[in-house]
């Protein structure tokens, strides 16, 4: 009896550590996340201890590839070995991803064209014995250690357990809706991805939080998605000196938001930035090159369409979808719908541009853009006016006002051509037209209302780019400002954070200038010697001053109707 | 040189400390002369489709085995054996070629740099009648993936001079010991390089812990620019002195392991710039040179040559 109670007791003890044998049925398996991995398949029995590796240990498991499954977002990777009772034996490994899309990114980079469709999971693919395929957030492959029928069957097998074993399906990446559905879509989150499809120049690194790529055999489109609009300007034009110093491009050309090169292999790449994403094409031929415009177009019109859930919670969004849909009224020409770049300065900027094509010109006729806040709309209105205000040299006028977040510009030839139809239906599709400009105190302090002839004026919100340039003591916090030009005489007022900011500022000017010694007063007007181009400074409160162009007596002058002023709206 | 190299070790084996073995580790390493290249590098691409005898021909093209073994010398050999799927690994009719012939010419021991497990040998039709020749072999039987650190076999150093990016690394001490070194490659795809190669292959003389320094070392995951600027600075340990490379079937897509598409091309190509070596093999897998970066890296250390009109190609058929 004692032998048997022995017997028992041994059995319980090493019951634990004999789980993973049990065979599948009922709720037995192998946790693993949130599923419970198969011990079997028909006469396919898992053998020994499955083997767990945690992200950071997967160069334990593999020699050499642990790069791209990390950068797919691996949490976890389970191996394990099912043997036949003839001995013939198929591992498997189990990838957990961080979550769908990255499940679906591994397996197709590994996906290749010679292998045949598995019908498992959501898609799988097998050949001779390696079969894989990705379910929710999972990525399967099983390897048979021999070539032949039953092992092949076996790989299926087993392959439609784990399938079964996970009872959640994955999202496909949004970011592909917006290549053509009708070719070989690749999903890719970093370098490896990208570069493993067209070696990229290597810096500086493309660093896209995520990417689509279509594939034929006359070229393939890349849409890479980055964080913000910005980061995407900065990034293409580092690419674009990084691409003119590399000696393998033939040649080169690039504008604001565009480039191509051609390649040693007479590629011919292209790239676009639209918003956050850049768009490239890798040609293999000049007539498919010539197509770029096409195919960019068509991506940055669905993404377009696609938009307001990308801006959930946008109130002004609807309306700015609602516009985007109106067509113009001009039986003589034709106006499409273009979708512009947003300004350097404003993130997260959405615009639409409505265009004539006729005769040998297309003419912008209406633009509008979606800003972050109504200051952003405002701000961008100003520097919008001041910089169409130059062009009134070649009669173009155009008409600006802002609604909410939306600023909206049209040409006003256009406004007369097309009888106001498109700006009358833009109207009413905004409902309601902001009333005026914002109250903005030390704006309007900045205007001096008995100066006529050509004015401008420009507001900013937040630090204007270029700023920095010109005065690099600048503190690493967002500065609205404002300025004002009148006949070559030029008066920026920049708000900083508090006085001491301000004096901070003043002093690196009388330093650069050669006039050392420290602000301390609230108040306080100086005339510098022009080195920097600014001719005289002035701080009051956290506001300075800054005035080119003009003599002592108007720059004084200015000066202190501006704190007059300042004051007066203050007071209000 | 064989007294020169047991003295060396003799010193390490006395020396004991960690401190003192990352100090004799620098002691070690041969290092490479930065040449001015006057001269292109002759590479020799044998096509056939029995590998044994294209082996033999590629090295006999470069002037024999005899040119780069003398009589009695030590010989390390770095042979990319440790994968299972077809593509993935050094076919071994190669590797036994390249045996018969070290033998042949009179080297003293040949030592493994890594493991190389039965079974690979066994996949050659060669095996049976070479199995006294494969029992020559001596390995370093604790470098098998993956391999961990120990003051037998391996060596820590500090820095490699004239390296960029690679800080301390962990190496098998034979590598820097033998008299001869020849490497044995496959060429084929890795994702993280492109191209995995003879500069790539020389990572299988590190230990685990170095390796994973290579791909996450910069701090930023997934750095290719690093990866490749650190196989191009252990390329810096020592000259190479013959390149053996299986380029008659390898794999073109998940790499380095597989299975992946095999591309048959029955080529053994082989040399002693390891630069140029790679640089005429990269073309195989659909890049230029220039898009691999330890191949450009290399070259900028002064390790060998990749620009076409800087190698001389011999080919022949069988």
């Amino acid at each position: 009896m004692a032998t048997l109670l022995r017997a028992c007791l041994r059995f319980l003890l090493i019951l634990p550590g004999m789980w993973y044998l049990l065979p599948v049925s009922g709720q037995n398996g192998i946790p693993f996340g949130d599923i419970l991995l198969p011990t079997g398949a028909g006469n396919w029995t898992s053998s020994g201890e499955p083997r767990f590796y945690q992200s950071r240990k997967l160069y334990d498991l593999m020699n050499g590839a642990a790069d791209i499954f990390q950068e797919y977002g691996c949490e976890e990777a389970c191996v394990m070995e099912f043997f036949h009772p003839s001995g013939k034996s198929i591992k498997a490994e189990v990838y957990r991803m961080h979550d769908a899309p990255g499940a679906f990114g591994v397996y197709t980079f590994h996906r290749t064209d010679y292998a045949k469709p598995a019908g498992v999971g959501q898609d799988g693919q097998m050949s001779s014995t390696y079969l894989i395929f990705w379910k929710d957030r999972y990525f399967i492959s099983l390897t048979g250690a021999e070539e032949n029928i039953a092992v092949s069957a076996g790989i299926r097998q087993i392959s439609d357990e784990f399938a079964k074993s996970i009872h959640q399906l994955g999202e496909i990446p949004r970011i592909l809706r917006y290549l053509p559905q009708d070719l070989s879509l690749c999903y890719i989150r970093g370098i490896i991805g990208l570069r493993n499809t067209y070696p990229f120049p290597e810096a500086p690194l493309f660093d896209f939080i995520e990417g689509g790529i279509a594939v034929t055999d006359d070229y393939f489109l890349c849409l890479l998605r980055f964080s913000g609009p910005s980061d995407v300007l900065i990034r293409l034009r580092q690419t674009i000196e990084k691409t003119l110093l590399a000696p393998r491009f033939m040649s080169v050309s690039d504008n604001q938001t565009e480039m191509s090169y051609t390649d040693l292999k007479n590629n011919i790449i292209k790239f676009r930035q639209f918003q956050q994403f850049v768009l490239i094409l890798v040609a293999h031929s000049e007539t498919t090159a010539a197509r770029s415009h096409d195919f960019f177009t068509g991506i940055e019109h669905k993404i377009f369409a696609d938009f307001p859930d990308q801006l959930a919670g946008c109130p002004d969004c609807p309306a700015f979808r609602a516009i985007s849909g109106i067509p113009t009224n001009n039986e003589k020409n034709e106006c499409v719908i273009h979708l512009l770049n947003p300004p350097s300065w404003a993130d997260h900027a959405n615009a639409i541009e409505w265009k004539y094509q006729g005769g040998h010109d297309t003419i912008p006729c209406c633009r509008a853009w979606l800003l972050d806040s109504p200051e952003d709309a405002y701000g961008f209105m100003s520097w919008y006016d001041f910089l169409t205000g130059r062009l009134n040299a070649v009669n173009t006028r155009y008409l600006s006002y802002v609604s909410g977040r939306i600023f909206i510009t049209c040409s006003a030839s256009f406004v007369i051509q097309d009888e106001c139809h498109l700006l009358d239906c833009i109207e009413d599709a905004l409902q309601v037209i902001y009333p005026g400009e914002p109250k903005i105190p030390f704006m309007e302090s900045l205007m001096d209302n008995s100066m006529t002839g050509s004015t401008a004026k420009l507001y900013f919100p937040r630090t204007f780019p270029g700023l920095e340039e010109w005065l690099p003591w600048l503190p690493d916090v967002d500065i609205p400002g404002a300025a004002r030009w009148f006949d070559g005489k030029v008066s920026l007022c920049l708000e900083f954070p508090d006085l001491e900011a301000a004096q901070n500022v003043l002093d690196q000017l009388l330093k650069e200038n050669g006039m050392a010694g420290k602000t301390s007063d609230e108040s306080k007007f100086v005339i510098l010697s022009n080195h920097s181009g600014i001719f005289a400074a002035g701080i009051t409160g956290r506001f300075l001053l800054l005035f080119t162009g003009m003599d002592v007596f108007s720059a004084e002058t200015k000066f202190q109707a501006f704190i007059r002023s300042l004051q007066g709206s203050l007071k209000q | 040189m064989s007294n020169s190299s047991l003295t060396r070790r003799e010193f390490m084996k006395q020396s004991g400390a960690l401190g003192v073995a990352s100090l004799a580790g620098a002691a070690l390493i041969p290092g490479i002369a930065h040449e001015t290249w006057e001269e292109p590098a002759v590479i020799a691409s044998v096509r056939g489709s029995d590998y044994y005898r294209a082996t033999l021909r590629a090295v006999e093209v470069l002037g024999g085995m005899e040119k780069f073994v003398p009589h009695g010398s030590s010989v390390g050999l770095l042979i990319n054996s440790d994968f299972e799927a077809p593509g993935a690994y050094v076919h071994p009719d190669i590797s036994i070629a390249a045996l018969r012939m070290i033998q042949d010419a009179g080297a003293g021991e040949i030592w493994s740099l890594q493991q190389v497990k039965e079974e690979y040998w066994k996949r050659s039709s060669f095996f049976e009648e070479n199995r006294d020749l494969i029992g020559v072999v001596r390995y370093v039987a604790s470098n098998v993936f993956p391999a961990t650190y120990n003051e037998e076999d391996f060596v820590r150093i500090k820095k490699i001079p004239g390296s960029v990016s690679l800080g301390e690394v962990e190496v098998v001490r034979k590598f820097l010991e033998c008299d001869v070194f020849i490497n044995i490659p496959i060429c084929k795809h890795h994702p993280s390089t492109l191209l995995t190669c003879a500069l790539k292959n020389l990572m299988g003389i590190n230990s685990r812990k170095s390796n994973i320094t290579f791909h996450l070392g910069s701090g930023v995951k997934n750095d290719p620019e690093f990866l490749g600027q650190c196989i191009a600075d252990l390329n810096l340990l020592r000259k190479t002195d013959l390149v053996i490379v299986d380029a008659t079937r390898f794999i073109t897509t998940n790499g380095p392991s597989g299975p992946g598409e095999i591309l048959h091309k029955d080529q053994v190509v082989a040399g002693t710039d390891p630069v140029a070596v790679d640089a005429t093999c990269t073309p195989l897998l659909g890049y230029d040179s220039r898009d691999v970066i330890s191949t450009v890296r290399a070259s900028g250390l002064g390790i060998g040559r990749y620009l076409a009109e800087q190698i001389q190609v011999i080919e022949y058929t069988l």
